[in-house]
């Protein structure tokens, strides 16, 4: 699935096998929870970088240890008004200070993309229409926020405190 | 009045040209419409049986002369010359087309106005007591926090696809004129032992299929730590509320499941997690908010102000009638706060035409230090005007339908606009509210203070559970009834309405009422009102007059 | 617009009656309340309505729906309505009142 990451549309670079699947053997490769949970020690280990696919309804709290591990989380949108994935964000980035790539997975629209990205989203998996509706200009919609976010653009308070 | 900056000049003006291209989409066939319903949500254009519906936020119920006029352009030249008051502070216009909106958002703009959020599974319009700022009985105005919320929640990235809608109201009073305990977040201003200023935090109020009476969740909360606090509510709201099933997700429904003291100690716990640094409200930005609602300078009554009025409602008893009813005290001597009923009896509650949106323009500007409010009631207030100024300003009123000396009592019915309008309705509000107030207008006086409320569906716009006296719509094989509760409250004692007994058709319901109303006259003690009464004495001889008499 | 139909509070059972199929729904463009009146073409008068016998209401629908996007019409569906006295009245109070408008009197302009 094409993935918009950086301003462009291109390529996923990582590999997402199933759990029955091995895993290859240096590329980029996401696991599931629980199979990061079962053979995490063998994973860590592993010369090729590894990512985590979180399902939504877990607290990334309870991978605090983990997270500095992981070169890729991918949230779930199972469908687009399904909105806790937001608040996953904000924890990875805020609260436990993960610095890889966190792509917005399943239904993603281009009218979320902004929002997504002020949780601290910065890749999204999307589909063919991406290109042809240009949906990174979605991401420069707005330059005032009325809330901190995590994407580096400064919010309201710190413009106003500005002048 | 709050007035916006460059910055929220710009972000208002971002926002309708993002919305302007969403209908561009749309139109174009590049959006389905399930693609696009959450799009236009987001901007308070419902689909309602007639044409599109575009509510407009009221932020926390303040308007001004100059926002008002705009409204009753819109009425004019985009609406069929009339728009409805709601029940929570907005405004609806029933006739709007989709392809003329970015238009209606361009000049609302124009004035700081905009329908961000008046629908969908986010943080909608703040309610807040339409006395703030004049009333005799609050801590502090509850209108600075109303426009930190405002702020705070405006496309707020985390939670603008919650579970459901979350509402959140602010009272600052003795009197609770918000129906704080009916919201999702209700807050209340309180002074602590030490005589700081706080909120007192509830949660878990709502109406709809399931309703409940908010619980405190913190008995006193510093007030710079308010959005903190709100956000790591409304964090645990989003982690743990029900998606699965559309009449349980309601964070009402978490509160119940998980009962209040593990609520409290979840949100606790995330808010020691954010840390004392996570959403600070410095003094210096607060006071920056709150110097826009300054009180207004108010001229010193004259010698003889009283002894006009006293005159003059000796010479008109319709007057006094109206400052009986309409007029409540203000804080500063020789003003009164000036309630304009949207309830003329046989009419459409809550309902305004152009001209009369215009006429109220002008006076507050005349009358009230250009300050107008709306009520959650669905009526309208001046809530500055010299005492003096009374008879000119019901005069004036008068003249445009809008003296209606009922702000309170029985004809002052709160309805939603049911089959009419409405999609989801499943039987007609607004001709039962129209019976009912034309019939019970001349007994307004005898009856005193009673609150009939009509929702044309379970989702309860129109508040029925919390009538002393309610309604609700039901579609019973096609026919409308309706079904009756006694005893609900929505005030700072708020209380649920029990249901008296089966519905009745629609042809029943005035009689209905009049029954109840009748053992309520018949059986009441010396200042109780309806509610008082029915706590005192049960349901039972309710049920009996109106069943038995059957 | 007359409101004939709904002034009559109880109607008598339509058992009797055989009912007609129409299709509508609401204008994407002003959202106001259209029916299929064939050929493509969509009437915000009910009276324009093509109305068919249950087992073509399939067909019917089929081809009202039939275009590329946008549809100008929003989620189109089939209703059942009845001819009284020559006229097609929907069926149910809802279809009534999308037909013929509101029931009450708005506020004076």
């Amino acid at each position: 699935m094409p993935l918009l990451k950086d301003g462009r549309v291109g390529d996923d670079p990582w590999r997402h096998p199933d759990d029955a699947e091995s895993l290859p053997d240096d590329a980029p490769a996401t696991v599931s929870l629980a199979r990061w949970r079962t053979e995490r020690d063998a994973l860590a280990r592993r010369a090729g970088r590894i990512g985590l696919r979180l399902p939504n309804d877990v607290s990334p709290l309870e991978l605090a240890e983990d997270v500095g591990r992981f070169g890729l989380i991918t949230l779930a949108f199972p469908r687009f008004t399904d909105g806790r994935a937001y608040s996953q964000a904000r924890l990875l980035r805020a609260r436990l200070g993960f610095r890889g790539e966190l792509r917005a997975t399943g239904n993603v629209l281009r009218d979320q993309l902004l929002f997504m990205r002020r949780c601290g989203i910065d890749a999204f998996e999307v589909g063919e229409r991406a290109l042809a509706e240009n949906w990174p200009a979605a991401l420069g919609e707005f330059d005032v926020f009325y809330q901190p976010g995590e994407d580096g653009r400064p919010w309201i308070a710190r413009q106003r405190a500005a002048g | 009045m709050y007035r916006y900056d460059e910055f929220d000049r710009r972000f208002l003006e971002e926002r309708v040209a993002q919305y302007r291209d969403q209908v561009r989409r749309r139109l174009a066939g590049q959006l389905s419409e399930d693609e696009f319903r959450p799009l236009r949500l987001m901007n308070g254009l419902y689909l309602q049986l007639h044409a599109y519906m575009l509510r407009i936020a009221i932020p926390y119920g303040s308007l001004s002369p100059a926002k008002l006029r705009v409204l009753a352009r819109i009425a004019r030249r985009y609406d069929r010359g009339y728009g409805h008051f709601t029940t929570r502070q907005n405004i609806q216009f029933n006739w709007i087309k989709l392809e003329e909106t970015p238009d209606i958002l361009a000049e609302l703009a124009a004035v700081e106005m905009h329908s961000i959020q008046t629908s969908g599974n986010c943080i909608r319009n703040t309610t807040a007591d339409p006395f703030a700022g004049a009333a005799d009985d609050e801590i502090e105005d509850p209108r600075p926090w109303c426009e930190i919320i405002r702020q705070w929640s405006t496309l707020h990235p985390e939670f603008s696809f919650l579970p459901r809608k979350f509402k959140i109201a602010v009272s600052a009073a003795a009197t609770d004129r918000a129906a704080v305990r009916l919201h999702d977040i209700g807050l209340y201003l309180r002074r602590n032992a030490a005589g700081e200023v706080g909120f007192e935090v509830l949660v878990g109020g709502g109406l709809g299929r399931t309703p409940m009476i908010a619980k405190t969740l913190r008995d006193f909360l510093p007030k710079h730590r308010l959005l903190a606090y709100l956000e790591a509510i409304l964090r645990v709201y989003n982690e743990f509320g029900r998606r699965d099933n559309l009449y349980k997700s309601r964070i009402k429904i978490l509160v119940q499941a998980l009962g209040i003291d593990k609520m409290r100690d979840a949100v606790e716990r995330e808010f020691g997690a954010m840390g004392e640094s996570a959403l600070p409200l410095p003094p210096a930005t607060v006071a920056a908010i709150a110097a826009h609602f300054a009180p207004p300078t108010l001229a010193a009554p004259g010698a003889d102000d009283e002894t006009e009025l006293a005159r003059a409602l000796a010479q008109a008893p319709a007057l006094a009638r109206w400052v009986r009813y309409n007029v409540a005290p203000h804080r500063a001597a020789g003003h009164a706060i000036v309630t304009v009923s949207l309830k003329p009896p046989g009419r459409p509650p809550g309902d305004a035409s152009a001209a009369q949106m215009e006429l109220l323009a002008d006076l507050a500007e005349r009358y009230s230090q250009g300050e107008i409010r709306a009520t959650y009631e669905q009526n309208l207030v001046l809530p500055h005007v010299r005492r003096r100024d009374l008879p000119a300003l019901w005069r004036h009123l008068g003249e445009a339908g809008l003296a209606t000396a009922n702000a309170g009592l029985a004809s002052d019915i709160i309805s939603c606009p049911g089959l009419d309008y409405c999609s989801l309705a499943n039987a007609r509000s607004i001709p039962v509210a129209e019976r009912l107030s034309r019939h019970l207008a001349a007994r307004d006086q005898e009856i005193g203070e009673l609150h009939i409320k009509i929702s044309g569906c379970i989702n309860a716009c129109g508040h029925h559970h919390v009538g002393h006296i309610g309604i609700l719509g039901v579609d019973k094989n096609g026919e409308e009834f309706y079904q009756i509760t006694i005893g609900g409250s929505a005030d700072e004692n708020a209380a649920l309405g029990a249901i008296v007994g089966p519905a009745v058709p629609s042809a029943a319901v005035t009689g209905a009422v009049d029954t109840l109303i009748g053992v309520y006259l018949d059986l009441r003690r010396e200042g109780e009102r309806f509610p008082d009464t029915y706590r005192r004495i049960g349901a039972a001889p309710f049920k009996e007059a109106l069943y038995a008499a059957a | 617009m007359p409101h004939g139909p709904i002034a009559a509070a109880s109607r008598p059972p339509m058992a009797a009656v055989a009912t007609r199929r129409t299709v509508t729904g609401n204008r994407l463009r002003d959202g106001v309340p259209v029916y299929f009146a064939g050929a493509g073409r969509w009437s915000p008068a009910v009276a324009e309505a093509r109305h068919v016998a249950e087992a073509e209401a399939g067909a019917l629908l089929a081809e009202a729906l039939a275009g590329p996007p946008p549809h100008p019409v929003i989620a189109p569906y089939l209703i059942e309505a009845v001819l009284r006295d020559g006229r097609l009245v929907p069926l149910g109070l809802r279809e009534e009142i999308r037909a013929f408008g509101p029931t009450v009197r708005p506020a004076e302009s």
